[in-house]
This record gives C-alpha cells, sequence and structure tokens, in this order.
C-alpha cells in the first residue's frame, strides 16, 4: 500500500510538472492577452530620469574615509526590518521602498527598537500616508517618482502604520489629514543623496552603518517568479516598452553567497515571494542590469550647522577665549574693469575675534573654492588660495605677493595663489593686518575669472580652509555665494546666469541658512571633509593644474590679482 | 638592408589591405545575403553587425535585422564582436536565418550575441575568447550548437537561453563564472570532459533531454539548485573541488555519479530523484 501510494505521487508530480513545463516561469496572463505581471510595482522611471540631475551625489564614504573601516564579510539589518508585507494591486512601491523599509530601519537602529517592537504598527511607517502626500503621484495609485517620495519625507515626514493603515487607498487622489500631518512631522528626514548602484563598496559601507539604500530596479521577466536561488541574470527579452521599473530596499550582502557574493534585497511583494519575501542578487548582475539608482536618507544628522542661529557664533562683538576665525565681509560682483563677463571681483575679510594672535607660522590659509551643487566630488575647484606663511623666508616679513615672484615651493591648489607673511592680532581683520600703516580697517579685493563652467554651483569663503587651527567655532569660517533664495549659482561658459542676484547679503549665506533654506544642500562638515580628502589625496592640486589651464591668462601687471581696498563702514555681512 | 625594408613594407601593405578587403566585403556580402566564408583574416577593428545590418521596424521598440548568409569565419581573429544592441527605449535585435559558424577564432575582446536568434547552426568549436561571452536570452534553433574544444576567459553567460537541439561542450574550458541560469536545452547536452575553473551557475536551467557532465571538474563553486532534468543525467567521473549544491534539483531520469567525487550530503533531501540516483566510488 506504501509503495503504491509513493508510486501515485511521483505520477502526479510528473503530471504536474508537463502540464507546466514551459511556462513555468513566465508571468501569469492577464485579460489583454500580454503577459502581466503577477506583481504591482509603480517606479515613474521617465519621471526619475529628469531629476536624477537635481538629486545630490551622497559625500558621507568621503568624509568618512579617515575611519579606515574594514568591510565586513557578510552584514544583515534583520534585526530593524519591519515584517514583509505586499503593497497588493497598488503601484506604491517608491513609498514602500523608502517609507516603510528605509525610514522603518533607520528609526528602529536609532531607537534601539527590537524586533517584537517592530511588530507594533506604532513603531512602523506609512506607505499609504508616504504615497498620498507626495507630488506628482501617477493616477489611480500607479506610479512616483522616488525623488518627489522623499522629498515629501523630508518636508511633510510620514505618519505611522497604526495612524494611517494601509487599506482604502481607493484611486489615492485623497488629501492627507492634519491630524496625520502632525504626526507625520516628528518623524522628518534630514536630507536625501543619491549613491552610484555600481560602486559595491560604497553600498556595503551604507548597510555596514546601519543604512538602509532605496534602489530603482529594471525587472526582467523572471523575477516575478524568483524563489531562494540568488539570481544572476534574467530575461529581458520583452520590448524595453514594456519593462517593469521598481522600487525596493537593500538591507544586506554576503560576499560569500552565490558564485560570487550576493546582495540582499527586500521587496515589497508579500512572503509568498522571493524567499519569504526577500531576495539575494549576484553582485554583478545587481550593478549590470537589475539596478539603475540608489538612495540614501539620512534620519537625523544634527552637527554644527544648526548652531549658527546662535548670535554668539557670528557675532563679531562677541570675543572668545582661544582661536577664532571670522568672515566679516564676502562679496562677489561682476567686474567693472574686466575685459569678459567671466570677469568677476571678490571682496572679502577674515576677523581674529579670539584671545591670541593667529602666526604666520600656522601655516594657515583662506579658500575661494566652487562646487557642483550635486556633484562635488566630481566637479570642483579652487578659484583663489590665499596662504599665510613664512615659509617664504624672514626677508619677506609682512609682504604678500603671487606665488610666482617669490623663490619658494609652494603647493599650488587654486587657480590663482596669493602668500602673505604676516601675523593677525586677536582683534584684528586679516586685511588691516597686512595693511597696518593707519588706524583705519581694511578688506581684500581679488579679481578672478571663473573657469569654463556649466551647471548649478555654490561659491564657498572658507577662513582656515584645511583646518590648521583649532578654533572655537568651525562653523563661522564659511559663506556660500549663492542665488537669493540659497538656490545654486547657474552658470554657463564661465558666465553666472542668475538675474536675481543682489549685493551683499542677499547673495551671501551662512551654513545655517544654508541649512534652513535648501536641507538638501551639502552642510559645511562635508563640504569641509571634501576639501580635505582632495587635499590629501593630492585631488586639489591635480585640479588647480588643470583648471589653471582651462582659465584665461592674464599679463603680468594688469588689476587682476589681489588688492587692499579700504572697508566700507556699514559691513552687509 | 633597403630591399629587406622594401619587402616588410610590401607584406604589411599586403596584410593590411587583405584585412581590410575582408572587412569590405563581408559588410557587402552580409547585406546582399551573400554565403560569407572568411579564412586567416585578421578584423583590427571591433566588428558590430548592429552598425553594418539594416534594421526594419519589428515593434515599436524593437528593430530586426534578418541575415541572410552563411557566416562562416574559419581561423581568424577578432577585437570585439557585437550583434547586440539595447537602449532605454529601442533594442537591435539580429536574426541569423543561416548557420553562424566561428571555428577556430579568436577573439581579443567581447563575444556579445545576446538576444541573437539563430535559425542555422552555431559554432565556437576550437576558439578562444580572451574576455566575455553573452549569449543571454539567444535562441538557437539549429541541429547543433557547437562548442567542444573552446576556451572562454572572461565571465560566460548563456543564462535564458534557448537551444532546441543538442549542445556540445566537449572539452570547453572556462576560466572565469559560467551562467547557465533559466536556459532550456531541448536537445542532448553533451558538457563532457569540461574545465569549469571558476564559478558554475546550472541553477533553473532545464534539460529536456539527457544532460552529461562526465569527467568534467569543478574549481570552485557549483549550483544546480531548482534545475530540471528530464532525460539522463550523467556525472561519471566528474570532479567536484567544493561541494556542488542540488537545493529543490529534480531529475526524472537516472541520475549516476559513478566514480565522481560528490559528497552525498549534497543531494540533499530538497533534490528530486524519480528512481535512486547512483553513486559508486
Amino acid at each position: 500500500m506504501k509503495k503504491f501510494t509513493k508510486l501515485f505521487a511521483k505520477l502526479i508530480i510528473i503530471l504536474l510538472i508537463f502540464t507546466n513545463c514551459e511556462h513555468s516561469t513566465t508571468p501569469q496572463s492577464g485579460d489583454d492577452g500580454k503577459n502581466d505581471p503577477p506583481y504591482d510595482t509603480g517606479l515613474d522611471r521617465d519621471k526619475e530620469l529628469q531629476t536624477i540631475d537635481i538629486t545630490p551625489k551622497d559625500l558621507s564614504l568621503i568624509t568618512l574615509s579617515d575611519q579606515n573601516i574594514n568591510l565586513l564579510n557578510r552584514v544583515m539589518l534583520y534585526d530593524y526590518i519591519p515584517p514583509v508585507r505586499s503593497q497588493e494591486n497598488y503601484g506604491t512601491c517608491a513609498a514602500w521602498g523608502a517609507g516603510y523599509y528605509a525610514r522603518t530601519i533607520m528609526y528602529a537602529r536609532e531607537n534601539n527598537l527590537s524586533k517584537t517592537d517592530l511588530e507594533n504598527d506604532a513603531n512602523v511607517f506609512s506607505p499609504k500616508y508616504l504615497f498620498l502626500s507626495t507630488e506628482y503621484r501617477g493616477e489611480n495609485c500607479y506610479g512616483a517618482n522616488p525623488f518627489y517620495v522623499m522629498k515629501a519625507l523630508q518636508d511633510k515626514g510620514i505618519a505611522t502604520w497604526s495612524t494611517v493603515p494601509y487599506d482604502d487607498l481607493g484611486n489615492c487622489s485623497q488629501n492627507t489629514t492634519g491630524d496625520w500631518d502632525n504626526e507625520a512631522a516628528n518623524y522628518k528626514i534630514e536630507n536625501f543623496r543619491s549613491v552610484d548602484p555600481t560602486d559595491h563598496n560604497a553600498l556595503k559601507m551604507y548597510l555596514m552603518m546601519g543604512r538602509p539604500v532605496q534602489l530603482s530596479c529594471n525587472l526582467g521577466l523572471n523575477f516575478f517568479s524568483t524563489k531562494d536561488e540568488v539570481i544572476y541574470d534574467d530575461d529581458y527579452s520583452s520590448e524595453p516598452s514594456e519593462h517593469m521599473y521598481h522600487s525596493m530596499c537593500l538591507v544586506g550582502y554576503d560576499d560569500e553567497k552565490g558564485a560570487s557574493g550576493a546582495f540582499r534585497i527586500v521587496n515589497s511583494w508579500g512572503e509568498n515571494w522571493g524567499d519569504n519575501g526577500f531576495v539575494w542578487v549576484d553582485y554583478n548582475f545587481f550593478s549590470d542590469k537589475l539596478c539603475y539608482m540608489a538612495y540614501v536618507i539620512e534620519g537625523d544628522k544634527g552637527g554644527l550647522s544648526e548652531a549658527m542661529v546662535d548670535e554668539k557664533v557670528i557675532n563679531p562683538n562677541f570675543r572668545v577665549d582661544g582661536d577664532d576665525l571670522l568672515t566679516i565681509q564676502f562679496k562677489d560682483e561682476s567686474d567693472p574693469h574686466g575685459d569678459e563677463k567671466q570677469d568677476r571681483v571678490l571682496t572679502y575679510n577674515i576677523f581674529n575675534r579670539g584671545s591670541k594672535t593667529i602666526n604666520a607660522s600656522d601655516d594657515w590659509n583662506i579658500v575661494y573654492y566652487y562646487y557642483n551643487a550635486f556633484n562635488p566630488e566630481g566637479d570642483f575647484g579652487v578659484i583663489l588660495y590665499d596662504y599665510y606663511t613664512d615659509d617664504v623666508g624672514s626677508e619677506f616679513y609682512g609682504k604678500n605677493d603671487d606665488f610666482d615672484n617669490v623663490d619658494v615651493p609652494m603647493d599650488k591648489y587654486g587657480i590663482f595663489n596669493w602668500w602673505n607673511y604676516v601675523d593677525v592680532p586677536a582683534g584684528w581683520s586679516v586685511a588691516k593686518a597686512v595693511y597696518s600703516d593707519d588706524g583705519s580697517d581694511y578688506d581684500f579685493e581679488f579679481s578672478y575669472t571663473i573657469p569654463n563652467l556649466t551647471g548649478d554651483y555654490y561659491f564657498v569663503l572658507m577662513a582656515d580652509g584645511f583646518n590648521n587651527i583649532e578654533e572655537q567655532y568651525e562653523q563661522n569660517n564659511f559663506v556660500f555665494f549663492t542665488d537669493e533664495n540659497r538656490k545654486p549659482l547657474k552658470i554657463e561658459n564661465g558666465i553666472i546666469q542668475n538675474e536675481t542676484l543682489h549685493k551683499g547679503k542677499e547673495q551671501s549665506s551662512h551654513a545655517g541658512e544654508m541649512k534652513r533654506s535648501q536641507p538638501n544642500a551639502y552642510n559645511i562638515e562635508e563640504i569641509s571633509a571634501l576639501i580635505n580628502y582632495q587635499k590629501r589625496n593630492g585631488i586639489l592640486e591635480a585640479a588647480a593644474n588643470k583648471n589653471k589651464s582651462l582659465t584665461k591668462k592674464h599679463p603680468k601687471n594688469s588689476h587682476y590679482g589681489k588688492k587692499i581696498v579700504k572697508a566700507v563702514l556699514n559691513r552687509e555681512m | 638592408m633597403k630591399e629587406r625594408i622594401i619587402k616588410i613594407t610590401i607584406i604589411i601593405i599586403f596584410l593590411c589591405g587583405y584585412a581590410l578587403s575582408a572587412q569590405t566585403n563581408f559588410s557587402d556580402d552580409l547585406r546582399c545575403g551573400t554565403d560569407i566564408f572568411i579564412r586567416d583574416a585578421v578584423f583590427e577593428e571591433d566588428v558590430d553587425l548592429t552598425e553594418i545590418c539594416e534594421f526594419t521596424d519589428f515593434t515599436t521598440s524593437q528593430k530586426l535585422c534578418e541575415i541572410n548568409s552563411n557566416i562562416i569565419f574559419d581561423n581568424c581573429t577578432f577585437q570585439n564582436f557585437t550583434a547586440f544592441r539595447s537602449g532605454d527605449t529601442l533594442k537591435y535585435i539580429i536574426q541569423f536565418n543561416k548557420n553562424l559558424i566561428f571555428s577556430n577564432c579568436y577573439f581579443n575582446g567581447n563575444l556579445n550575441l545576446a538576444d541573437t536568434k539563430i535559425v542555422g547552426e552555431f559554432s565556437l568549436k576550437s576558439s578562444t575568447i580572451a574576455k566575455s561571452l553573452n549569449l543571454s536570452g539567444a535562441w538557437i534553433l539549429g541541429k547543433i550548437s557547437d562548442f567542444s574544444g573552446m576556451r572562454c576567459f572572461g565571465i560566460t553567460k548563456i543564462s535564458n537561453s534557448i537551444f532546441e537541439n543538442r549542445v556540445n561542450f566537449l572539452n570547453a574550458v572556462f576560466d572565469d563564472m559560467v551562467i547557465f541560469q533559466h536556459s532550456v536545452f531541448k536537445g542532448k547536452a553533451i558538457m563532457g570532459a569540461v574545465n569549469f575553473n571558476d564559478s558554475v551557475v546550472f541553477s533553473n536551467a532545464l534539460f529536456f533531454q539527457n544532460l552529461l557532465l562526465s569527467k568534467s571538474e569543478f574549481h570552485k563553486k557549483s549550483f544546480f539548485n531548482y534545475l530540471d532534468v528530464r532525460g539522463s543525467a550523467e556525472f561519471n567521473d566528474t570532479e567536484f573541488k567544493l561541494d556542488p549544491e542540488f537545493n529543490h534539483a529534480r531529475f526524472l531520469g537516472l541520475a549516476i555519479f559513478n566514480g565522481s567525487n560528490i559528497n552525498s550530503n549534497s543531494l540533499n533531501e530538497s533534490a528530486f530523484f524519480l528512481t535512486k540516483p547512483v553513486l559508486e566510488k
């Protein structure tokens, strides 16, 4: 009898296999006769491509580069992942990836929540709320651009699942309620950034830091029926116009998994799909075909920028013990004597409001740096490297000049480089220290030419740009050149296009103002860390040489270069 | 000395001219549908059929080029050879209506035949590919696909492909990863005496007839998860340097592991054998 049962079972299995054989991995067929996938997706790739250029690339790994983090062979964020659930028949994947998974994982990690805590809907976030608060979402609950989903997380925050459960979505045309919004405001993110999905080490570093990565993926046909096996390739034989784009969340990796290591991704298709809702994806396939964009969110970084609202940080009349440099003058204007529209005049000054003299032997500097507002790692440079040093020799004490006019080897970081052998006494501005013949106050004027840039840029003046001096407050060393709304300057072939630039204060911005007005803009810690990384690795010097060759040469003894001018009484800082 | 220089110059000019004329004729013959047989030629530049072919609209987002020539390269040297291009909105597919044969050829770069359809026979017999081979999504209808004696130093992707008839990999050598995931082999698959010097993925592959892996060597990881073999599967004297994975594999014909060093634990409970596998050391 037992034998008969076994034989019967085998026959049934054979029958099942042969009736299903060739289409066992094909998606279910829809009513229209086409092969409709059995699960919903909802990533609006066309709109996403339009916002790629305005999504800043993350610099975390650069700013952490001093910490020498060794990559582990395996990292899983399982402890912080909420229970796997399904987006059902709605195209809400972007809200699931960013809101339900990424935001909940960040929150669970920051608040040390346990797996049991995450079974409580009050501790996980609502994809419904996030989808409904997302701008430009598709009609009938179908499709969203991750950029706007994360912008909603940043601007409005996200309500919990217990407040806004994932039901009664209707056609997703309804608005969020006041009660929902009030709760959501408690869970805003500080910023969101794009990361390179082909940079496996970077992705692993984020995961090691406990940060999940939101993914934008192009799905092949086998993805829908995948099980617990690693995916090495997929079937993209469908027409490009029929490719399915889908958001998911990267939650781990294992270098030993599969043939050459694999990433662990959690999906929003319920526990019956894949490996209990998760999937392993081979490293190569992940970046070759599956994922084309990746994002990280920052829950709450805090940091020095917030302290800018404190008057004592930026008031020159507030003196501090020890060392502290403060920018007290900054203007960047079209050069009235210039030959070209790229010619500009920078007026600047730095004040020593500490209790001690800042000596030239400290080898410190003032740096005028430009960077692409969305890709500073790839597009940057130093316009002016104003170096305070005694390297030039004692016979030059009290003097200043172009690097070319002194026979001392010094590293050139800027398109324009200038040395100054002066000490800056406490309570003096740097310009006054350079020109100390009378009791008047002075500023520097520097005539320069913008390199042949095209794109969106911020310029930033940094006192002690390479952090040679340990100061009471570092955040007051930075002043940004922006448009009047703190947005980046639009530049074409080196010519600033913004028509709304004003003189004085409207064109400059302290770090705190930048942060309030442009929350995704890089903060001063990031820019400072980036510039020091670039200096350490010789990148800055290489860029200076390259930029110098691309910038218009000025004849000797022309009006270009550094000058001392009498300070206006009413400083506009 | 002078004579020698002149002789060398003449030889160089002759060789360059020969290679150039081979390329020029090749393009023209391809367009006209004339059979192409090229022996001992060196293609100094990349061959990209998507730039030579005349495509017609197949669907709104796919363009198709049908090549009606028999194409035979014997002892030729190529740089990169490409027959597939895909963008965000448009895909270029090439259909070879007759045979495509590379015999004893050498590719300094990649050979990309992804998503191509070959109605006739396909061969890479005794050929060497310095970089990668991509046959992902290819559909080969000819009575044999011959990879015997070939060697590939880069990644080999033969995934999501369909072979309507027999395939022969006898004595092939793969120095990098090989992926057969989700491919369908409708005829006999001769994969004996193959050297897999890196990892191999047979997972989710479907063999309608016999799968012969006898005397093959698997030097690194090998994955047979969800493999489906309808005919017999022969692993006689197959050597696995690392334990293979057979999770959820299905063997509906006889599975023979005689002389193989396979650890019987690898054939775990989740693998299904319709008849008891033969395991004799």
